[in-house]
């Protein structure tokens, strides 16, 4: 599925009428696609604001602009997406290995909106555990090149995965004493996708 | 045999290692042109040295490679009217030595270049643009179809205008001029510098840098901006009509912008959702504990 074709089956996926397959094949393409997975987060929590509004008030004035504008910005992410011929193969068997992790990540994609650590939410943490094998499977790929990519990039990769780790373990801390607060949730699943777009990102290069 | 012969044989035998040392000094130069659709696939690869585009109104791709140790490394060129490849071939590649191309090829080519240190300088192109390096630095100009530069640990300078614009380093600093209509830049603790003049969609993420923003957005702009821990400076121009939306979990919000409205606090950080004028454009902006600070052009 390529980031159109997604493009036609996110406003049903949202609204549940998408047969088992094809929900699975947007999972699946939201897996190894970044960007169409963040606009897919915004869609669905723009979806949530709009279904807090209140069905026999009118809208205030000034909320429309911004609605309008945010739908305006993703078709324009949509009409524009990554062309296919800028793909790679390594990233599609990345991608591949993605989905072989997919039973904790595909809950993070499908419920993120919901996803709270409170009460020990199996779902929050099978999504944790699904971003966590995922990227450990990355990173094992990485270290099987280590040569290929050199020592000193290699120290680089190591450096911002700290980095992001380091971010990882506050926001979980946060979350810790706050379980409630969607937008650390949200800050959190971030960092996740940071770091599984670094290794993602790593292995590329070292791709002939 | 003539003696003459032997002769010429002996002198050319004790001329090649003498005539290999130079070829290692001073590098090798090959130079290969080849007829070419304007829109034409071309790749090149290129680990170590530098790699120059230029985009010409001619439908001729036309290379001049400098090859550091023709030895150990060897210049490979091939295709057709449809596309082309070109790079450097070394049987160790991470030893390979620094070779330079300069490529000029048609503006609306669809390039694909990769590269491990060498340095990559773009300009003049129309088409596709695929960049991946691990740390050498990439510099563009010009009005690309779609855009997408990748370094790890280099630097990226882009001046462009074009729909689509992707930018990704790791602890690169990025920075970006132009009108954008669908901008992405994305470190993790690299800094990342828009001067915007006028860009449609926007979105700004790291962990640890910083995000600078300065400059106009359309007016049905949206700007959005994602932060862990590094601080977000919003210098907008005076006339923006926007909604702002800020929120940080622990860090602080200064609003030079409209400086009558202050941010009320949530927690131990701070929020702020303001509309100025009628807010047609949107400013988006998260952080867990990186300031957000909001200045006026």
């Amino acid at each position: 599925m390529t980031c159109l074709e997604l493009f036609d089956y996110l406003d049903r996926y949202h609204a549940g009428t998408l047969s088992r397959l094809e929900a699975e094949a947007v999972e699946q393409h939201l897996l190894g696609c970044a960007e169409c997975a963040a606009d897919f987060r915004f869609q669905r929590s723009l979806k949530g604001k709009t279904a807090a509004l209140a069905n026999e008030i009118a809208p205030a004035h000034e909320l429309w602009p911004g609605i309008r504008d945010q739908i305006r910005g993703i078709s324009t992410t949509v009409a524009t997406a990554r062309p296919a011929w800028l793909r790679t193969p390594w990233l599609i068997a990345a991608t591949i290995v993605l989905m072989g992790l997919s039973s904790g990540v595909t809950a993070l994609l499908t419920r993120t909106g919901n996803l709270q650590p409170d009460g020990g939410s199996r779902d929050f943490q099978s999504t944790e555990v699904g971003y966590r094998q995922a990227a450990d499977e990355l990173l094992r790929t990485l270290q099987a090149h280590r040569k290929e990519l050199g020592e000193s990039a290699f120290r680089v990769i190591e450096q911002n995965l700290h980095i992001i780790d380091q971010a990882i373990q506050e926001t979980q801390a946060a979350l810790a004493s706050d379980p409630r607060n969607q937008q650390v949730t949200e800050l959190l699943w971030a960092s996740y996708e940071k770091k599984i777009d670094l290794l993602q990102r790593a292995a590329h290069s070292v791709e002939s | 045999m003539s003696s003459l012969r032997w002769l010429s044989l002996a002198l050319a035998v004790l001329a090649l290692p003498g005539a290999s040392a130079q070829a290692q000094a001073t590098g090798q130069r090959v130079e290969r042109k080849l007829a070419i659709d304007p829109d034409a696939s071309i790749r090149i690869y290129n680990l170590n040295g530098s790699v120059r585009v230029e985009g010409w109104d001619r439908d001729t791709i036309s290379v001049v490679a400098t090859i550091g140790d023709p030895l150990k490394n060897r210049f490979f060129f091939g295709g057709g009217v449809h596309g082309a490849k070109m790079g450097i071939e070394s049987p160790m590649e991470l030893d390979q030595a620094p070779a330079h191309l300069i490529v000029k090829v048609p503006t609306r080519a669809r390039l694909w270049i990769k590269a491990a240190t060498a340095s990559i300088d773009l300009s003049g192109l129309e088409g596709g643009v695929d960049v991946s390096s691990t740390s050498g630095n990439i510099r563009f100009e010009g009005n690309p179809d779609q855009l997408n530069l990748e370094t790890m640990d280099g630097s990226i300078e882009v001046t462009a205008t074009g729909p689509w614009i992707r930018t990704k380093t790791a602890s690169g600093a990025i920075t970006l001029r132009g009108q954008g209509e669908d901008v992405g830049a994305t470190t993790v603790s690299g800094d990342i510098n828009l001067l915007s003049t006028g860009m449609r969609r926007l979105r700004m993420e790291t962990v640890s840098g910083r995000l600078n923003f300065s400059g106009s957005l359309a007016r049905d702009g949206a700007l959005t901006a994602e932060s862990h821990s590094g601080p977000v400076d919003l210098l907008l121009a005076a006339d923006l009509s926007a909604e702002f939306d800020l929120t940080t979990y622990q860090g602080t919000i200064t609003n030079g912008f409209a400086p009558e409205r202050r941010p009320t606090r949530q927690g131990e950080g701070q929020e702020l959702h303001i509309t100025v004028d009628t807010g047609t454009a949107n400013v988006t902006v998260r952080t867990f504990k990186g300031p957000i600070i909001l200045r006026k052009k």
